[in-house]
């Protein structure tokens, strides 16, 4: 059995008297190529939050690398590029510097980014394929390409897991495609753990190993094949779950 | 004017100018890409009752300014951290709670309005060499916190969410900049005065990102734009005798005026 990078024991949270996680629990191992799927709501983004550390369970625990999350200090480590990119629309900050602020957190007091910092980012924009836009600022390119930029800076200090929370909303099929050919190679060649969050089912079922449904409650958990079945589906979605199974 | 550079108050003056120049636009830009801008107005005014207090009870005005404008940034970002109201209207709450509280020392003491004057439009001429030593210790320290945590001020203002989930401590590096903005209006309280510290903080920044390049030009520029503009102002204000402050502001307002137009070209 691989390492165990993540786990997630009796995992609850409320917001504003809502339940939003109730008693979760899962795995994640080495290599993992995890789909998330639920509906909005579901708790799929919060349950990133949460392992992030960006928000304080109720009750439950996590661990990484087998540490409980409060005392987890690798987080180099872990690269998340988020569902929302909050970027100010004049934000007068280029790629480059975007990527480079991915390494912030390690630097000490008075502490400037290293040649080898700088080298890793070179190599996170030509793993993303924005190495020719590194001095453009963010703030004028598109939606797809903000997007490769956010995973060359999660990229940038060569993390063991990937969270990525709805990475392909706004782009455009081709990209897409390409995108997934990148992730299966992140994970199949660097052995890179991914957990993806995704509305589609289709894309979990196609591209990842494994698939965790989530509505509140973890619904169901192992390899895709086992779950295409419109059972599970009326449970995660309600009545109408044909919708969501869009085979590729 | 080289021979006006013989005169103690000139030398002290344009050395005052010089720090403040060099530093209001480093703290300031972050407050600019956080949509912080007028954090630097509500300090300002918020220090105002501290200058108040401190010529009401014989203290210090500055230092008085200082530990106000401190209290101030700290209540503000606690507010704004446990989301009691927008930013914005915690900001515009403080603004004029400071000036209300500064209004209300001043009817109490019955006097001291002359002085209070030069607090509230500035009077760089007439900075004595105690407060260029304060000034000078103040600009230091600001400084010394911009290079040693810059990186992590500035990937908090590129994604506040990204740089804690990376690692960075937000809530203490956000309490840490609101901090030193309220050391920079302390600085800035003598020289530019209480209405007019924002200006010199926001406006350099604001002209220099118009030239469209990344953070590090930005600043870079900001910083030409703000001594240059100090200096400028200092001079023609000396040359004309107009308000030192308003001179060095409209100067930074021209280089804005010219980079909005250069941009939209």
């Amino acid at each position: 059995m691989p390492e165990t990078l993540i786990q997630v024991e009796s995992l609850s949270y409320q917001a504003k008297g809502q339940t939003i996680l109730d008693e979760v629990n899962f795995e994640v191992h080495r290599g993992d190529y995890l789909g998330i799927l639920g509906p909005n709501g579901g708790g799929k983004t919060t349950l990133f939050k949460l392992i992030l550390g960006l928000l304080k369970p109720q009750s439950g625990q996590i661990r990484l690398y087998g540490q409980i999350l409060e005392q987890f200090k690798d987080h180099h480590k872990i690269g998340y590029v988020p569902q929302q990119q909050n970027i100010q629309p004049r934000l007068p900050a280029n790629v480059e510097e975007v990527v480079l602020s991915g390494m912030a957190a390690r630097l000490g007091p008075f502490g400037g980014y290293s040649k080898t910092d700088k080298k890793s980012a070179q190599e996170a924009m030509e793993l993303s394929r924005v190495e020719g836009l590194k001095h453009r600022l963010i703030s004028e390119l598109s939606g797809g390409e903000r997007q490769r930029v956010y995973i060359a800076r999660a990229l940038t200090t060569k993390p063991e897991i990937l969270f990525l929370d709805e990475p392909v909303t706004g782009v455009d099929q081709g990209q897409q495609e390409r995108f997934y050919q990148f992730l299966a190679q992140l994970n199949q060649e660097m052995r890179l753990t991914i957990l993806f969050v995704s509305h589609d089912l289709g894309v979990i079922a196609k591209e990842m190993k494994n698939l965790l449904c989530l509505n509140k409650r973890l619904i169901c958990h192992g390899p895709p094949e086992n779950f295409v079945k419109e059972d599970f589906l009326e449970e995660l979605y309600g009545k109408h779950s044909k919708s969501v199974l869009h085979r590729h | 004017m080289i021979e006006a550079l013989q005169y103690g108050f000139i030398q002290r003056s344009l050395f005052a100018g010089l720090i403040l120049g060099l530093t209001a636009p480093l703290i300031g830009s972050f407050l600019v890409i956080r949509r912080y801008s007028l954090m630097a107005d509500s300090l300002a005014h918020v220090s105002l009752l501290g200058v108040a207090l401190g010529l009401l009870l014989e203290v210090n005005p500055l230092a008085a300014a200082l530990i106000t404008a401190l209290i101030a940034a700290w209540a503000i970002e606690s507010m704004v951290e446990k989301r009691l109201g927008e930013a914005d209207n915690i900001l515009a709450i403080f603004l004029w709670g400071g000036l209300a509280g500064a209004a209300v020392v001043i009817s109490l003491a019955g006097g001291f309005q002359a002085s209070l004057f030069s607090y509230l439009f500035g009077d760089i001429s007439g900075v004595q060499p105690e407060e260029v030593w304060i000034i000078a210790l103040l600009g230091g320290l600001i400084v010394l916190v911009f290079l040693a945590f810059n990186k992590k001020f500035f990937a908090l203002a590129v994604d506040p969410e990204l740089a804690r989930a990376s690692g960075i401590n937000g809530a203490f590096y956000n309490r840490l900049l609101v901090l030193m903005a309220a050391v920079t209006v302390a600085l800035a309280a003598r020289i530019l005065g209480v209405l007019l510290i924002g200006a010199l903080m926001v406006i350099p920044f604001s002209a220099a990102r118009n030239w469209g390049r990344g953070f590090g030009f930005s600043l870079g520029l900001a910083l030409v734009i703000s001594v240059i503009s100090v200096l400028t102002g200092l001079m023609i204000s000396y040359q004309f005798n107009l308000a030192p402050g308003g001179a060095i502001v409209l100067c930074a307002l021209f280089f804005y005026g010219i980079s909005s137009l250069a941009a939209k070209t």
